[in-house]
């Protein structure tokens, strides 16, 4: 059972950084429902009491950028002096303690600001206390608390979940975090020995590769000195070259896997495109047949349904399904006789008052629409329909490539082996013997991959069984992240489940990988983009999609409890955006057991008064820690405080627009 | 005025025409269009049970269901030559934004093309599929027909979210673990010792297990 961190208070003890209201040394917060803003200038130390939040729960260690590695730790000690060289005196005696739930069990946390060591550690629930006071044990205390199997996997669940800060670690666009993130928080039995396998995958891998490259040197080695000391005739410079030209052919091959694998990426993207243009267009002309229905009924009284049918797409889409032909002719011909009032099949006057409905206004300005939106969908769809061919063409231009190339490397492998059997006795014994030593280089390579291969076997079904939790899971969070993300974004956003499909060495098999991407309407291109990089969209929108994720994330795995801690959340936000993030932290604060901490700039606009709205303007001051007053002025700051506090007063009197 | 016609597709024009001749002989005609495009899917998902080629190897994930605008258009044709017959053209039920058309197959006019399709030896393979697969089919109440595909296991795959493509062979390299197939072929091993199901009754069971999770 997976729990969060909920953040129920934190005290800063003799920290000069922070001395207090009342100049004691003594930063007390309790935080209970938030949103909770930690106010002040650039200087003040907002980022640095929301990283020392950080610290305190996972002490002086970070874990190693997310990616397929081999056997090296994952967990890496960070410099922890950080805090005692951001004060005088090197914070010898400063201390931090913080307080957080995790379920029914309350973990208090207190270290050294100077050197992160562990004080002590103390946990309570309703009928047990416990202190601990050995790091070893902290953290084996504090991996069960949150449910998860190892130690690293809980700093990965605090730098990629719970701590959005100025780093701005990523997760959603970044694939191979999430999958350490799943993997530690929905198949925390199995993290442990997915992450062994991964690393033997990698290193049996690298080793082959490493292996593979002396090989070639010495082979390389091998042929030079051969043709160094033997007068170089035809044959052996024909080897030569024909070695040459085998080792472009494997370097091009290499490189056109990796295009390839691009351009297959880009034709899925063209192919849903596609379909999905296929589908608007469906919509688009049976939305139109059926206004067309509604307009001529009375002009078809009397005809049989399949006739109705065929005049109808006729009039509706202008083409004739007898022949299969465009006929804009004998549709216009067709919309004349209804609109004159005549009969539509033969043409002969009828009495417009039995037979036809007249085409009102509405009607016709609704026909006109869904006709004008019809034409869109099908100019649309052409040029889906040809990115797509282009898009798959380029995939069989390069598969025709790779054919290419490794066909020509077979005649090269051909050719070398021929010209071999060619020289004299005497150097075909010696090149025996070179030949052996190559071999048992080779069989080395061979053992390694065969480890990989081993190792790729088994995780095959540690990958099936995570994918499977979390397909279990997708459709809350692609619901929970829509619910979130509709009221913010003014484009239409979704969170897609998307596996990718990774190698975890450089050879070897690829594996599907549990993942989610976004796909978002543009201005710029038509239908929903996919986006799968952060430079595709602005600034605000990766950070807002990185929080959402999280909120959604700690909402769905976490059963809405826990805390989330984000730095800067004003920085990136227009005036209107601003208001609408101030409601998005404030309704995700009041759903559950969740809070929110923020560290912002004291900014004129809706942010903060949105992110209190759930308060009346005299609870408002008691959800701020105020670093005006609580923290050691900056030079600015000792003339301009008054100002700023002013400023502070004026803005929480304020209500949201 | 942009008006595009689609290039034709025999070999789905002569699918539309099989299908509905199975269809018919099961009973299961006139059907609406939703119904037919859900048939359509089936025979394409579960087509390597019967070593048959399948028409598509893709689908938009769709609230609605399957729907194919290539087969669509073929069923038009029909329609235009005299093939099928409009049984019946009235708003849809279920969204009255939309037309809903119920067809039967032209008898007459139809014969003698499925008796020259029946003269291709594969295509004999194919009737016998469709056959199957229809008589399977009309056992699903009529009202819980177009369900059926949404309960099948390639398209309620959970690992394809709503707007994606459900892959059973188009781009994929592994189209031989297209989930319905699997799932059908997943029965032999509930079979009783010494007995080897058929391909008919893995088709059956396996339309079944629809049947039983569309009626709830």
């Amino acid at each position: 059972m997976i729990a969060f961190p909920l953040i129920e208070r934190i005290s800063v003890h003799r920290y000069a950084l922070y001395p207090g209201r009342d100049g004691t040394g003594e930063l007390d917060i309790d935080l209970g429902r938030g949103p909770w803003l930690v106010l002040g200038v650039n200087g003040l130390g907002k980022s640095t009491l929301l990283l020392l939040l950080r610290y305190l729960l996972a002490g002086p260690v970070r874990t190693r950028s997310a990616g397929f590695a081999g056997e090296r730790e994952d967990l890496q000690p960070v410099n922890n002096r950080f805090f005692a060289v951001r004060v005088a005196g090197g914070a010898d005696h400063a201390t931090g303690k913080i307080v957080v739930r995790f379920g029914a069990k309350t973990l208090t946390v207190e270290r050294s600001l100077g050197t992160l060591a562990l004080h002590q550690a103390h946990i309570v629930d309703a009928t047990t206390s416990r202190l601990l006071q050995t790091e070893e044990d902290y953290r084996a205390l504090i991996t069960d608390l949150m449910g998860v199997a190892q130690f690293e996997d809980v700093v990965r669940v605090l730098d990629h979940l719970i701590f959005y800060l100025e780093a701005r670690q990523s997760l959603i666009w970044d694939l191979a975090a999430q999958f350490e993130l799943f993997r530690a928080l929905l198949t925390p039995t199995l993290s442990a020995d997915l992450r062994r396998l991964e690393g033997e995958i990698v290193s049996a891998d690298s080793a082959a590769r490493n292996l593979n490259a002396t090989l070639y040197k010495i082979t390389q080695r091998r042929d030079r000195e051969k043709n160094r000391r033997v007068t170089a005739d035809d044959t052996r410079a024909r080897i030569a070259a024909a070695q040459g030209e085998l080792d472009k052919h494997v370097n091009d091959e290499l490189a056109l896997a990796k295009q390839l694998e691009a351009a297959e990426i880009l034709r899925g993207d063209c192919n849903l495109q596609r379909k999905r243009g296929e589908k608007l267009v469906d919509d688009a002309a049976q939305a139109y047949e059926k206004i067309k229905f509604d307009v001529l009924r009375q002009a078809f009284a009397g005809v049989e349904p399949t006739d109705q049918y065929l005049y109808l797409k006729l009039l509706s889409e202008q083409i004739c399904i007898a022949c299969n032909q465009a006929a804009p002719d004998a549709a216009a011909e067709l919309q004349k006789r209804h609109d004159e009032g005549r009969c539509v099949v033969c043409g002969n006057p009828r009495h417009l008052d039995h037979n036809v409905d007249s085409i009102g206004d509405v009607l016709a300005a609704r026909a006109s629409e869904a006709f004008r939106l019809l034409e869109t969908r099908r100019a649309e769809l052409e040029d889906f329909q040809k990115q797509y061919v282009k898009a798959n063409d380029a995939v069989y231009a390069l598969y025709d490539e790779v054919s290419k190339i490794r066909l020509a490397a077979e005649d090269k492998q051909g050719l070398i082996r021929k010209l071999r059997k060619n020289l004299p006795a005497e150097e075909n014994l010696e090149l025996t013997r070179e030949e052996e030593r190559i071999r048992t280089l080779r069989d080395e390579v061979l053992t390694f991959r065969h480890e990989r291969e081993t190792a790729e076997r088994a995780i095959e079904d540690l990958l099936a069984q995570l994918s499977v939790a979390v397909e279990k899971v997708r459709e809350k969070l692609e619901l929970a992240f829509h619910e979130q993300a509709a009221p913010f974004f003014a484009e239409s956003v979704r969170l897609v489940y998307a596996p990718r499909t990774a190698k975890i060495g450089q050879g070897g098999r690829s594996f599907d990988f549990p993942a989610f991407e976004v796909e978002m309407t543009s201005g710029a291109t038509l239908g929903q983009f996919v986006r799968r990089t952060p430079d595709q969209v602005s600034l605000s929108q990766r950070e807002y999609l990185e929080i959402i994720f999280r909120m959604v994330l700690i909402d769905v795995l976490g059963e809405a409890a826990g805390s989330l801690v984000v730095d800067g959340p004003e920085g990136s936000l227009d005036a209107v955006f601003a208001g609408r993030a101030g409601d998005l932290f404030a309704r995700f604060s009041s759903a559950g057991q969740t809070n929110v901490l923020l560290a912002c700039n004291i900014v004129e606009g809706g942010f903060i008064p949105h992110s209190l709205s759930n308060y009346q303007r005299s609870d408002r001051s008691d959800r701020i820690v105020n670093l005006l007053e609580q923290a050691t002025p900056t030079q600015a700051l000792k003339t301009l405080q008054p100002i700023y506090l002013a400023k502070v007063a004026e803005i929480l009197d304020r209500d949201p627009s | 005025m942009i008006a595009r016609t689609f290039d034709s597709d025999l070999r789905i024009r002569a699918r539309v025409l099989q299908i509905m001749a199975a269809l018919e002989r099961a009973g299961a005609t006139p059907i609406s269009n939703r119904d037919l495009h859900s048939v359509a899917y089936l025979a394409n998902v579960l087509s390597p049970i019967w070593d048959v080629e399948p028409l598509e190897t893709s689908v938009l994930k769709d609230r609605a269901g399957p729907r194919s605008s290539a087969f669509e258009h073929e069923i038009d044709l029909c329609i235009g030559l005299g093939l099928l017959v409009v049984d019946a053209l009235q708003p849809d039920a279920d969204n009255p934004a939309r037309l809903d058309a119920t067809y039967r197959l032209n008898a007459r006019a139809a014969r003698p093309v499925l008796a020259a399709i029946t003269l291709l030896p594969d295509e004999q393979s194919v009737e016998h599929f469709l056959n199957e697969l229809a008589f399977a089919f009309v056992e699903i109440k009529p009202e819980l027909r177009d369900d059926a595909a949404l309960q099948d296991a390639s398209w309620s795959n959970p690992a394809v979210s709503e707007g994606r493509i459900v892959d059973f062979g188009e781009h994929s390299q592994r189209a031989a673990v297209n989930p319905s197939y699997n799932a059908a072929q997943a029965f032999q091993r509930f079979a009783p010792e010494g007995i080897r199901l058929h391909r008919a009754e893995k088709l059956l069971m396996y339309v079944r297990l629809l049947k039983r999770r569309a009626h709830g």
